[in-house]
């Protein structure tokens, strides 16, 4: 007996729970202006944006969120704005995260959509609710996404690719790391990598899974290595290769094994194997823009009309070596320096990268 | 009279638990209570979080790790573990897209999929009698079995569904208004339920877990119920591998990945015992949600990105350890 009445009242409760929840939320209750005085009135709640990461596993996806807090930062006053995701790339949880947030009524949302296709049909189910949906480092097509911030995938790869041509790598096994290898931006960069190393008969290509995690990455590389000492060249196509080259290099060199290392992002660890000359090339994308970039056009659109872009913004690639490291460790040192570098950058770029967008094709 | 018997039988089912009954429901309230501080707590943080649109959300995205944890509440309550689950989903979701970009009518490729979540059950209940190793060592090593087929069969690319068909209409499809997936986690917690607490199986699964010597000694096969709730465990991973294949209509060989502690922390959460012995079907699901409505919660009232797992563990922290006390203090 008393089993039913627990269960009863359970049932209830939950109920109750559910129906209460079925109530608009109370800020929907507010009477209407013209029935307060204006001095009395609720006061009108600031445009709120959502940014999801895919993760937080590398400096590269925290430079993103710096950027996107940089712009929100900027009109703090006028917006609220939340930068969120999972610590490690788990797209279901993502996706939660991105569906708590269209709860909060947003007037815009941004995201990094790696993988890309578990987002598609969430995208295309929740366009309405985003209002904008602006995506990041990773293009999401056949979704009404906004636009794209991110670099040119298959030109980034070219660049690696070229930098270990420059570094005098013209036959040999040339390895590549992928450390997700299913996201379509770094199957844009094998791509891209590929085709330069096409004209080079000599060059062989392998590409494998580096790992997206640093430990598991390091021993990877360690791995591939020992099992191909004759290897001339390795490439990493995500940010883990900067940090896992400038611990395994010393070491390996220390026992008379050297091959050309390139690497993306410039995160301190990398710039600072540069100088070491454990990397011999890094290749940037901009990770502040790609976060900034989203957040400082809905928010101008939502507070002064302005235009969105509409398509592929696409940033450039920039190539780092030893010549020219200088121009890039002071920023990446410190976040306040990063910012006043990109404001000085944006002065200068921010209407031809206004005006460079690509349409999108799909 | 009927009063007397329903009681002389309640009083046996009671004793071939080995668990008194008021234990047992006092479990479940203690966690329907956690559930219940939690959301008023996140209703007074943030005023998006008792919304319909909200809650429904949560229960979709609660339903394919709470799947799982309804399967391991029968696993771990007959004193086994299973940390292949999260992998099974990425083999059996691969193997279905597959089968659907074949061509494959859906439902078909959905039912194989069963099929393969019962072989893989099978595999790991059947490794774990012959060879007599803890079922965790050997769930460890299906674990990267599956995960490993799964990538290499797939070159580690996603496969999208293509095709048209009604099975992938019901993930994203709503009754009423409540996501289908949410609504297949209720008729599954509910069956799972009536299992685990009005058959026999229920109460034999439980019966092993609690002491695998007296069971055998009471007539029971004891390799017949463990082989049994490994596969069910297996079949319950396919329904939840479906769900989510349905959802996001695309194969990714991420998916599933440490998708097993989400779920085996709801069913320790609803009480669920890994020595064995106990465990709640309801308890999970109301875990499931505890785990759910916390990680809606701290997005919904913006609690920093890096500051969100620590928050979510030390919250499953608590629970399991209010509930651990609650426990001691009825024994």
């Amino acid at each position: 007996m008393l089993k039913k009445v627990i269960y009863t009242i359970s049932v209830l409760v939950i109920a109750a729970l559910f129906l209460s929840a079925c109530q608009p939320a109370a800020v929907e209750e507010a009477a209407p202006v013209e029935e307060a005085p204006a001095e009395e009135a609720a006061p009108k709640e600031k445009p709120f944006f959502g940014f999801v990461m895919h993760n937080f596993e590398s400096e590269f996806s925290v430079e993103i969120k710096v950027g996107a807090e940089a712009a929100c930062a900027e009109y703090a006053d006028e917006v609220s704005c939340e930068v969120t995701g999972p610590t490690k790339m788990d797209a279901p949880t993502a996706i939660s995260m991105f569906e708590g947030l269209l709860a909060k009524n947003p007037s815009g949302m941004a995201l990094v959509p790696n993988p890309q296709d578990p987002w598609t049909p969430v995208l295309n189910q929740y366009a309405e609710d985003a209002k904008i949906i602006m995506v990041a480092n990773g293009d999401a097509p056949g979704t009404p996404r906004q636009a794209y911030f991110g670099a040119d995938e298959i030109a980034f790869g070219r660049a690696e690719a070229q930098a270990v041509i420059d570094a005098g790598v013209t036959e040999g096994l040339v390895i590549i790391g992928s450390c997700y290898p299913p996201a379509l931006p770094l199957q844009l960069r094998d791509q891209g990598a590929r085709e330069v190393f096409a004209d080079y008969p000599d060059v062989v290509v392998e590409t494998y899974d580096s790992t997206a995690e640093q430990t598991t990455n390091y021993a990877f590389w360690e791995n591939t290595v020992t099992a191909n000492p004759d290897m001339v060249a390795g490439i990493g196509l995500c940010t883990f290769e900067g940090p896992t080259y400038a611990d395994l290099m010393p070491k390996l060199n220390a026992d008379g094994i050297d091959f050309v290392t390139v690497t993306a992002d410039l995160i301190p660890e990398t710039l600072d194997a540069i100088e070491k000359g454990y990397v011999d090339a890094a290749i940037g994308q901009h990770p502040f823009l790609q976060g900034y970039l989203p957040m400082y056009f809905m928010i101008q659109h939502t507070l002064f009309g302005e235009e969105l872009p509409a398509g592929q913004v696409l940033l450039p690639a920039e190539i780092v070596t030893k010549d020219n490291l200088s121009t890039v460790t002071e920023r990446a040192s410190d976040a306040e320096k990063a910012i006043e570098w990109y404001k000085a950058f944006l002065d200068e770029n921010l209407e031809s990268i206004k005006t460079n967008v690509v349409p999108f094709t799909d | 009279m009927q009063l007397t018997k329903k009681t002389k039988e309640k009083e046996k089912i009671g004793n071939e638990n080995n668990q008194p009954k008021r234990k047992i429901r006092f479990d479940e309230i203690g966690v329907l209570v956690a559930v219940l501080v939690l959301g008023i707590l996140l209703t007074f943080g943030s005023q998006y979080f008792l919304t319909a649109k909200n809650l429904l959300n949560v229960g979709r995205q609660v339903a394919y790790f709470g799947l799982l944890a309804v399967g391991l509440s029968f696993v771990i309550g007959s004193g086994q573990i299973d940390i292949s689950v999260g992998r099974m989903i990425t083999l059996i979701t691969f193997v279905m897209a597959w089968l659907m970009n074949k061509g494959v009518n859906p439902w078909l490729a959905f039912g194989l999929g069963l099929l393969l979540g019962a072989l893989c059950g099978l595999l790991n209940g059947g490794l774990t009698l012959i060879f007599n190793v803890h079922p965790m060592i050997v769930t460890l090593g299906t674990m990267n079995l599956f995960y490993g087929l799964a990538v290499g069969l797939s070159n580690a690319k996603p496969i999208v569904v293509w095709q048209e068909s009604t099975f992938l209409e019901f993930g994203p499809g709503k009754i009423f208004g409540i996501p289908i997936p949410f609504i297949v986690f209720i008729l599954i917690t509910f069956i799972g339920h009536v299992v685990m607490r009005k058959t026999v199986f229920g109460r034999r699964v439980l019966a092993v877990g609690a002491n695998k010597q007296a069971a055998v000694y009471a007539g029971i096969n004891e390799k017949k119920v463990r082989l049994g709730v490994m596969v069910l465990s297996g079949v319950i991973a396919a329904i939840a591998s479906g769900v989510m294949l349905s959802f996001f209509q695309t194969f990714d060989p991420n998916i599933g990945s440490g998708m097993e502690m989400d779920a085996i922390g709801a069913a320790v959460i609803g009480g669920a015992d890994l020595n064995g012995g106990y465990a709640s079907v309801l308890g999970a699901f109301l875990g499931s949600f505890l785990i759910g409505i916390l990680r809606n919660g701290l997005v919904l009232i913006g609690v920093g990105a890096y500051w969100n797992n620590f928050v979510t563990g030390a919250v499953i922290l608590i629970a399991v350890a209010v509930s651990t006390v609650l426990k001691t203090q009825r024994k």
